[in-house]
């Protein structure tokens, strides 16, 4: 019982870190119907931005910089890249997305090497495990917890309550309408990519200090993430939350009770849910059914 | 595209390569020619067969019916391990195992990926198919299943000789190439003709709208179905040919790196022609060896791989939609000055998108001819 307790605390953790870059992917596919592929590598690139401007400055600094690069890159990906795609079919806007993932990981490649770097846990998230009757969460756990509910309730604040975040809503919601009542729908998609590429910063720094920072360390987070944001629905922001931290918790079940003969069945995992919800509820848990345009 | 050239033309530069076809192998062995190909030249016409058959099957999917796969690799590899299971545990004879492999991975992918794939729609298919080619090493390395692929060590071929009746007129190269290349031929021609026709159609309007193909009496999911089985049938055939060639296979020999590989194939070559695929598959081929060639010329060039893939994909996609086979069908029908003209207007309409000049809904949509285009309005998601 205390063996489960702990694992499902420590999926939850692990969980809170596919719900932030899931919040991230809904962020995008919600304001521009463009699924990004590329939002781990992203993540992965302003990462190691915030690395470099971290041996130079302080953490908090050195953070709030890298959040401001990655959303500037974000904005300008979205004007240069992404806009001719925005009305064409999926397939196109995928392609473009695939593209900018293998220009990130490359770039990464190319600036700073393979070899991975160390990169935290800062001030604020050491010190000893916080325990209660035996079951543990390390301090970096709820600090990435923390993280992610202050930027889902900071989003929540722009999307519900400011008229910035209104008209974000109806670019998404209905582009024509939306331009008829004097919206610049095209500036609200680039703010769209903006604030996603921000969160993914967001994202990347607390994913790289639970692990090392390789060009690949969010590329192995990328999957669940899907897996999370497709199981909270899409286009819900909650729902990537709530769908990442069901991922981890599911995720670390499967590691500690999967008897170790099978194999691993980590990866396996997060395609089974994928496709269990796609057949089942191809909404997702909160998301609304799209309007079908003829 | 219609062809303006005369039948009489086009019949003589297609014997021309029919007879290269057939003599390719032995060039190498020829005065003069022997300067311009080596012998390994040999291997890289079978590889080429085996990618032609690939970036046709995905070509089928995805450039016909408008459906996405990143996981195109993976269906390659039930192709591949498939074979290697029926000839290595099995000793059914490698021809007969191919065909095999052939038909249960077309009917893998037509019932256990197409009918899915019947509810959901792209990006849905895209994180499916993602999360397919990522997972599949790990399941094929399942304890349960290690009887059968023998776990992460994959398979070998022991022992592939060709048949006694080819006995000091082919060695091994030669048999392979001539195996490869007359399916990839005979499976083209094929292709062609498929494309061409009923169902080719059916695929095109599938890609072009759903809700068109429909009004127009598409029987939409048997379509997708169909498209996902077809695609899945080169597919596993072309995995087939892999094995057999590479005489290995193992859960990593095709992944997630592979599908990008294929896409970018595809895009370049040209999305939705049969010049697209060839295109594609000469891409497929020569990657590598062009990699290492400028490699030698500018160091920095093998780590930037993934960088030059990616902007290729981004400004094909952007400025090229129907990629070389485009670009060359342009060139035969309006010359070097309307290919210009093409690609000009396109750099005009994006730079003015990036300015915000162009920030209408209705001027932003799909410009006519490219692959994938909706016929007016935005697609339905």
């Amino acid at each position: 019982m205390q063996e489960f307790a702990q694992q499902t605390l420590s999926g939850i953790a692990s969980g809170s870190l596919f719900a932030i870059l899931a919040l991230a992917i809904v962020l995008i596919y919600r304001s521009t119907s463009v699924l990004n592929f590329a939002q781990g590598e992203m993540a992965m690139f302003t990462t190691f931005v915030a690395w470099s401007l971290m041996t130079r400055m302080d953490f908090w600094l050195a953070f709030a910089l890298a959040i401001l690069v990655s959303a500037a890159i974000g904005a300008a990906l979205e004007r240069l890249v992404l806009r001719p795609v925005e009305n064409a079919p999926v397939l196109n806007s995928v392609i473009v997305t695939l593209g900018l993932f293998t220009i990130f990981n490359g770039l990464a490649l190319w600036i700073w090497g393979a070899q991975p770097k160390g990169f935290g846990p800062f001030s604020v998230f050491k010190g000893d495990p916080i325990c209660s009757a035996d079951v543990c969460i390390g301090r970096l756990n709820v600090g990435i917890l923390v993280v992610s509910f202050i930027v889902m309730g900071l989003l929540y604040v722009l999307f519900q309550r400011t008229r910035l975040g209104l008209a974000m809503r109806a670019t998404a919601e209905n582009r024509l309408a939306s331009q008829l009542v004097g919206i610049p729908i095209g500036n609200m998609l680039t703010l769209g990519w903006g604030l996603s590429a921000g969160v993914g910063a967001v994202a990347g720094v607390l994913v790289a200090q639970s692990v090392s920072l390789t060009t690949s360390s969010l590329f192995s987070i990328l999957l669940y993430a899907f897996a999370a944001a497709v199981l909270g629905g899409l286009n819900s922001p909650p729902g990537a939350i709530v769908g990442g931290i069901i991922i981890g918790v599911a995720k670390n079940w499967a590691a500690t009770y999967v008897p170790s003969e099978v194999g691993n069945v980590d990866l396996t995992l997060a395609f089974t849910m994928i496709v269990v919800v796609l057949m089942i509820r191809p909404t997702g848990l909160f998301g609304r059914p799209p309007a079908r345009r003829v | 595209m219609a062809n303006v050239r005369l039948p009489v033309v086009r019949t003589f530069w297609l014997a021309l390569l029919g007879v290269v076809l057939v003599f390719f192998p032995f060039f190498h062995s020829w005065p003069v020619f022997d300067r311009f190909v080596t012998e390994f030249r040999t291997f890289n016409a079978t590889m080429f067969a085996v990618w032609l058959l690939v970036v046709m099957s995905m070509n089928l999917l995805t450039g016909y019916s408008g459906q996405i796969s990143l996981g195109h690799a993976a269906v390659v590899l039930v192709g591949a391990f498939t074979t290697a299971i029926l000839s290595d545990r099995a000793n059914i004879p490698m021809p007969l195992a191919i065909a095999l492999a052939g038909l249960f991975t077309g009917l893998v992918g037509g019932v256990v990926i197409g009918i899915p794939a019947v509810r959901l729609s792209g990006p849905y298919l895209a994180i499916a198919t993602f999360a397919l080619v990522l997972s599949l090493p790990q399941i094929l390395k399942l304890e349960g299943l290690n009887n059968w692929t023998n776990g992460a060590l994959g398979i070998r071929i022991r022992d592939l000789q060709p048949p006694g009746f080819v006995d000091g007129y082919l060695n091994k190269a030669e048999w392979l190439y001539y195996m490869t290349m007359v399916t990839a031929v005979f499976m083209t021609i094929v292709f062609w003709n498929l494309t061409h026709s009923r169902v080719g159609r059916a695929f095109t309007a599938l890609r072009d709208s759903e809700i068109g193909a429909e009004q127009m009496g598409v029987n939409v999911p048997l379509y997708k179905a169909l498209a996902f089985g077809l695609s899945s049938f080169y597919a596993g055939i072309a995995g087939g040919m892999f094995f057999m060639v590479q005489a290995f296979v193992g859960p990593e020999s095709l992944g997630f790196f592979e599908s990008i590989l294929f896409l970018v194939a595809i895009v370049i070559g040209g999305l939705g022609t049969v010049l697209g695929s060839v295109f594609g598959a000469l891409f497929l081929t020569f990657q590598a060896e062009a990699f290492d060639r400028l490699g030698s010329i500018f160091s920095e060039a093998r780590n930037l791989r993934g960088v030059i893939y990616g902007a290729a994909l981004v400004t094909t996609m952007l400025l090229f939609p129907r990629g070389v086979a485009g670009a060359v069908h342009a060139l035969l029908a309006a010359g070097p000055a309307g290919l210009w003209r093409g690609v000009r207007e396109r750099v005009q309409s994006l730079a003015g998108q990036a300015a915000g000049l162009a920030g209408g809904v209705g001027e932003r949509g799909a410009p006519p001819g490219r692959p994938g285009s909706p016929k007016g309005g935005q697609d339905g998601s």
